[in-house]
């Protein structure tokens, strides 16, 4: 079943790059053919952007309104995504690959530039992100976080204060109360995380480890529990970390989105009104 | 060792919901109520449970995944016994997402609004800075038709219909700069102009196919050949993109634009470009001058100090080092051809008759009873170009013109009434023009030249062209030919009838053979004739009261050879005497005042050898002076004078006599023999070598005085020009003017070294000068010499691109007025010759290195400075 479903995708992205690449290679084309024959064509690249800048912020709207048979989200998915590259060639040829010049022009370069680099963010966010998470460990609803978090913090204070009533050792307890209460407490080693570097929860497992040879036997038991939590907690913050990301990026694309819909029209009107008998 | 945490079974976990706005506000703790906030983001928790009754008590209904029911339970009252402290809810992730986008975008609306509302907004607005020469445009609207109407002006812009583009922001453009006479056509040529090449089925070189491409699916721009494409303009922004930064070259052209709309699809300069077609020669020299004879024939018979060494004796460029200027006519051309302008080698006349009285048929005239005056009767000289000219000034006088033209006005024994009348009106306007010139000067002329050359005439032209006339030769010339001019002008002007005076040679008169009383022959000429009280230049005649006779004696005003007895003014007369004040060579008897040379007897005359004199005058070998006393030379009797080497003056002091007493005593040198002596009467047109008018006969000439005359240069303009403005077609005075000035071997000879073009409408323009480059007119292409010099050997110098064309016939390319036909004096240029280095690796093969796009005078932006804006707003 697995490997039919991979041919598919590859199929399909092969499908979708090419017609991309088709797409955009007859834009360019025409672009330049229209160059030689001295046709301006940033009215026709600068429509061809508003209609695909249109239908790309039109995904959101497709996902808000679920009821419409407007195809499944997967098909915008896609279109959303090839779209979007094709709309990155597209405002190269409307801007002639050159840097922008005025105030509002940079402003408009920067959104432009803005929607389509965290577009990529995205993708690769979106293509590999969930690998890694799957590699990391348990995957988790991202929602549910905070309350794992702190489910693992109470049982490790509760294993805690056993060791105190067990071994009646305050090693643990005191450890727990420096050490471990604040890494249970909230997210930690987010940016290590990023890097998807582990040396914050290896040294503290080695603390852990240190603290063996003054525990007893069931010190030691109490405290090999503890280290399974605090692995835990380290993939929680991991998954944390990384499905933030997953959402984050959108933070940048949604709102860059809303502001090039307002830049857009007095563009449109700009270009218009100031065409120079070009347009 | 990680473990797995999380669990999806209902009873232990709930049912996420991500795309809710708010979550409980302990959330992010890990303890969120399970009722959650209200779609406002209000708090809803009140306990853990909301208890049911089931008969009189109260049970716990806390569900499964929070822990099941709790072991209190519910208390009487059946409130939970885990109440939840209210908490402050917050965003969820999805509403913090959709927030961010709201103030994204009413940051940006804020942003736009604050923009828009102030004074620098548009330069917020500006797509980017403009070209350091334009930067001094401050304004948008000084380029943009729409910029001054504001936010809903520009809106109002983009949704209406856009105007031409002649009337777009190209015409904003246009407000400063005139890049030819159509500037939004191609080239800047008016329709029509440009030529379209057929495509050259031979061309070599490759024909990039996307250029062929772009024309089969775009077309022209301004319309192709067949009429594809816009409507002819294209807007200057399709080209000159501004607001590319202060560095930006708005004024580069790249190769495909070129081939936009060129049919012949040229992939460079060394691949497909058409072979040069007799490059760079377009039209023949403006002054005539054969390289070939001269270098062949002329320069090694001349003499060495005056032969050119070297192309750069005789050419130089100009200050741009763009076009080799040739040398002027002082420094190339004097040393060899400053006498054939001035006339010193030539055979004929070097005077050009300007006003000249034409030659009638006198005698058929009189037959007719001709009522025209006094006529000269010798005169043959035709009616001048000049003359036509002027005299077609008056309209009502060309169908006389024309009729005087068709007939021989020398012989009118065939004509017709109405030809005699024809003649009789040309010559009353002779008359007319000859008295208005000296009445009125040749500034009169004006309106006359204009109307009869149909051309405007500044005053600088009528001043060239009258060639500073002097009024002495002007009353010369009208004394002369009509002696009776004011009284004939006067009667005619009156209505009153002139009659022809009487013949002073056929039948008809009454003084064949002398002596007749030529009372109506108002100075007429005769030859055996006497007794005329008009003035006339007899031969053999006499009793004139003013006229001149060779042989002829008392007149009062005459000026006779051998003559005397003048009762009249005091005339000369050479062998004569008896006048009443005239200077008589050997005549004496005068009564007031003449100077003679032989004479005497004069009361106050001053002759050289005579004595006599009444009235004290000065003589050389006089005396017997008896009047108030004057000096005498070598006399003496004078009764006041002074003399020299004489005697006996009552009050005189000679110096070398004596015995003065009342001066009755001298005289005696009246003996010695009498000097012969006049002033030269020389050639007038020798005379004249220098430049300038004389008269010769019946005719008033002017002689060209040395290169570049204005009197010349003006008429040939002037009548060059009126060829084309004029409405009497070739045939008229002025195509009469200018091919007698531009005769070969006419007077100056102008036209053997200025050629004339024909252009448009039958103006002929005069090439004074060679080829000077107006930096304000571009061509097609432009070359600079300067930078190529270093390129080219000395071996072979100039003649690597210039090379001789010996067997072209040069001269051949002057006989008619198209400069397009010619020969050149040098072998065209070939592409192969710059092709050399013109290449992409070289020196560059670019179309805009050789070619230009606009074309024609591409005229900057005018000053419109006011000298009040000089001199300061206070005036000083």
């Amino acid at each position: 079943m697995g490997e039919p479903l991979v041919k598919s995708l590859a199929r399909r992205r092969i499908r979708n790059a090419s017609a991309t690449l088709l797409l955009a290679l007859a834009a360019a084309a025409t672009v330049a053919l229209r160059e030689i024959a001295l046709q301006p064509s940033s009215e026709l690249t600068g429509w061809l952007l508003v209609a695909a800048f249109l239908v790309l912020a039109g995904y959101n709207l497709r996902k808000k309104l679920p009821m419409l048979p407007l195809a499944d989200s997967a098909a915008w998915m896609q279109l959303h995504l090839y779209l979007g590259l094709l709309a990155a060639v597209l405002f190269g040829l409307h801007t002639g690959w050159t840097w922008p010049g005025g105030p509002f022009e940079i402003a408009l370069w920067v959104l432009a530039v803005g929607l389509f680099a965290t577009g990529l963010v995205g993708i690769a966010i979106s293509r590999l992100v969930p690998t890694a998470l799957t590699w990391h460990g348990e995957r988790l609803l991202y929602e549910r976080i905070p309350l794992l978090r702190r489910q693992l913090a109470e049982e490790v204070e509760a294993l805690a204060t056993r060791s105190v009533e067990e071994t009646a050792s305050g090693t643990i307890a005191g450890y727990h109360a420096d050490r471990l209460k604040p890494y249970f407490q909230r997210p930690r080693h987010r940016w290590h995380h990023l890097v998807r570097s582990k040396r914050p929860v290896r040294r503290l497992c080695r603390e852990l480890h240190a603290l063996e040879r003054y525990l007893s036997d069931e010190g030691r038991q109490t405290l090999a529990e503890i280290e399974e939590r605090v692995l835990a907690k380290d993939n929680l913050d991991f998954q944390e970390t990384w499905q933030g990301v997953l959402k984050g990026w959108l933070f940048l694309h949604i709102p860059l989105t809303y502001a090039a819909l307002v830049a857009i029209p007095l563009h449109v009107v700009l270009a218009y009104a100031f065409g120079g008998g070009t347009s | 060792m990680s473990r797995w945490l999380q669990s999806f079974d209902f009873r232990k976990s709930r049912y996420e919901r991500p795309n809710q706005k708010w979550v409980c506000g302990r959330a992010a703790d890990g303890c969120p109520c399970r009722v959650g906030p209200d779609r406002h983001g209000r708090c809803r928790a009140q306990a853990e449970c909301r208890p049911r009754k089931e008969g009189e008590r109260f049970v716990c209904c806390r569900p499964q995944d929070a822990g099941g029911p709790c072991a209190e339970g519910p208390r009487p009252d059946g409130a939970c016994a885990h109440p939840i402290p209210p908490c402050t809810p917050v965003r969820s992730t999805r509403a913090k997402r959709g927030l961010a986008a709201r103030w994204a975008a009413a940051v940006a609306v804020g942003l736009l609004v604050i923009v828009l509302a102030t004074d620098q907004g548009a330069r917020w607005l500006s797509p980017g800075p403009l070209s350091a020469s334009h930067a001094s445009v401050q304004d948008c609207a000084s380029c943009h038709e729409s910029a001054g109407e504001g936010a809903l002006g520009w809106v109002h812009a983009a949704f209406e219909a856009s105007p031409p583009i002649g009337e777009g922001d190209s015409a904003l453009c246009l407000s400063c700069h005139k890049p030819g006479a159509a500037p939004l056509r191609a080239h800047g040529l008016p329709a029509g102009e440009l030529q379209t090449p057929a495509p050259d089925a031979n061309a070599s070189g490759v024909q990039p196919a996307s250029l062929m491409l772009a024309d089969r699916l775009f077309g022209s721009p301004m319309g192709g050949p067949d009429g594809r494409g816009g409507d002819g303009a294209v807007a200057c922004a399709t080209c000159h993109g501004e607001h590319a930064g202060t560095d930006a070259d708005i004024g580069a052209l790249g190769d495909r634009a070129c081939q936009a709309c060129h049919v012949r699809k040229v992939a460079s300069f060394t691949g497909g470009h058409p072979a040069f077609e007799a490059y760079p020669y377009d039209r023949r020299t403006r002054i005539v001058f054969d390289h070939a004879r001269h270098f062949r024939k002329h320069f090694p018979e001349s003499d060495a100090a005056a032969v050119p060494g070297q192309c750069a004796d005789c050419h130089e460029t100009d200050a741009r080092g763009a076009q080799m200027l040739s040398a002027g006519f002082e420094s190339g051309c004097a040393a060899c051809h400053a006498g054939d302008v001035r006339g010193e080698s030539a055979a004929g006349s070097t005077g050009i008759p300007v006003v000249a009285v034409p030659g009638l048929d006198l005698e058929t005239l009189r037959a007719h009873e001709a009522g025209i005056g006094g006529w000269p009767e010798l005169s043959d000289r035709p009616l001048t170009p000049f003359l036509r000219a002027i005299l077609a000034g008056d309209p009502e006088l060309r169908p006389a013109l024309a009729t005087f033209r068709k007939i021989d006005p020398l012989d009118l024994r065939e004509a017709s009434d109405a030809e005699v009348e024809a003649v009789t009106r040309v010559a009353w306007a002779v008359k007319d023009l000859v008295y208005d010139l000296v009445d009125r000067g040749p500034g009169a002329l004006r309106d006359r030249l204009e109307a009869g050359l149909g051309t405007q005439l500044s005053e600088a032209h009528v001043r060239a062209m009258a060639g500073g006339l002097p009024l002495a030769a002007v009353r010369d010339a009208a004394n002369a030919w009509f002696p009776d001019l004011a009284g004939e002008i006067q009667r005619h002007r009156a209505g009153e009838p002139v009659p022809m005076p009487a013949s002073a040679f056929g039948a008809p008169s009454d003084d064949a053979a002398g002596g007749g009383e030529d009372a109506a022959n108002g100075g007429q000429a005769d030859i055996l004739g006497g007794e005329d009280t008009g003035g006339g230049d007899d031969i053999l005649g006499g009793s004139d009261d003013t006229g001149g006779d060779i042989l002829g004696g008392e007149e009062p005003e005459g000026d006779d050879i051998l003559g005397g007895d003048g009762g009249g003014g005091g005339q000369e007369d050479i062998l004569g005497g008896d006048d009443a004040g005239g200077e008589d060579i050997l005549g004496g008897s005068d009564q007031a005042g003449g100077g003679d040379i032989l004479g005497g007897e004069e009361p106050e005359g001053g002759d050289i050898l005579g004595g006599g004199d009444g009235g004290g005058q000065d003589d050389i070998l006089g005396g017997s002076d008896e009047g108030g006393g004057q000096d005498d030379i070598l006399g003496g009797g004078g009764d006041a004078g002074g003399d020299i080497l004489g005697g006996d003056e009552p009050s005189g002091g000679g110096l070398l006599g004596g015995d003065g007493g009342d001066g009755d005593g001298g005289g005696e040198a009246t003996d010695s023999a009498p000097v012969e002596a006049a002033l030269p009467e020389p050639n007038p047109e020798s005379w004249s070598a220098l430049g300038g008018w004389y008269r010769d006969y019946f005719a008033l000439l002017y002689r060209p005085g040395d290169h570049a005359d204005p009197f010349l240069r003006h008429w040939i303009e002037v009548a060059g020009r009126a060829r084309g403005d004029g409405t009497d077609g070739a045939d008229g005075p002025a195509t009469a003017i200018v091919d007698l000035l531009t005769a070969d071997g006419a007077p100056g000879q102008c036209a053997d070294c200025h050629s004339l073009d024909a252009t448009d409408g039958g103006v002929l323009a005069v090439n004074w000068t060679g080829f000077r480059p107006t930096p304000a007119v571009q061509g097609f292409t432009h070359f600079a010499h300067a930078p190529h010099f270093s390129r080219i050997g000395d071996e072979t110098g100039c003649a690597t691109c210039h090379e001789i064309a010996r067997e072209a016939d040069y001269l051949a390319s002057f006989d008619d007025r198209d400069p397009a036909a010619f020969q050149s004096n040098f072998q065209p240029i070939g592409r192969e010759t710059c092709a050399d280095c013109h290449v992409d690796e070289a020196a560059g093969n670019a179309c805009t290195q050789c070619h230009n796009y606009h074309v024609g005078r591409v005229r900057p932006r005018a000053m419109a400075t006011g000298v009040d804006r000089v001199m300061g707003d206070d005036g000083e």
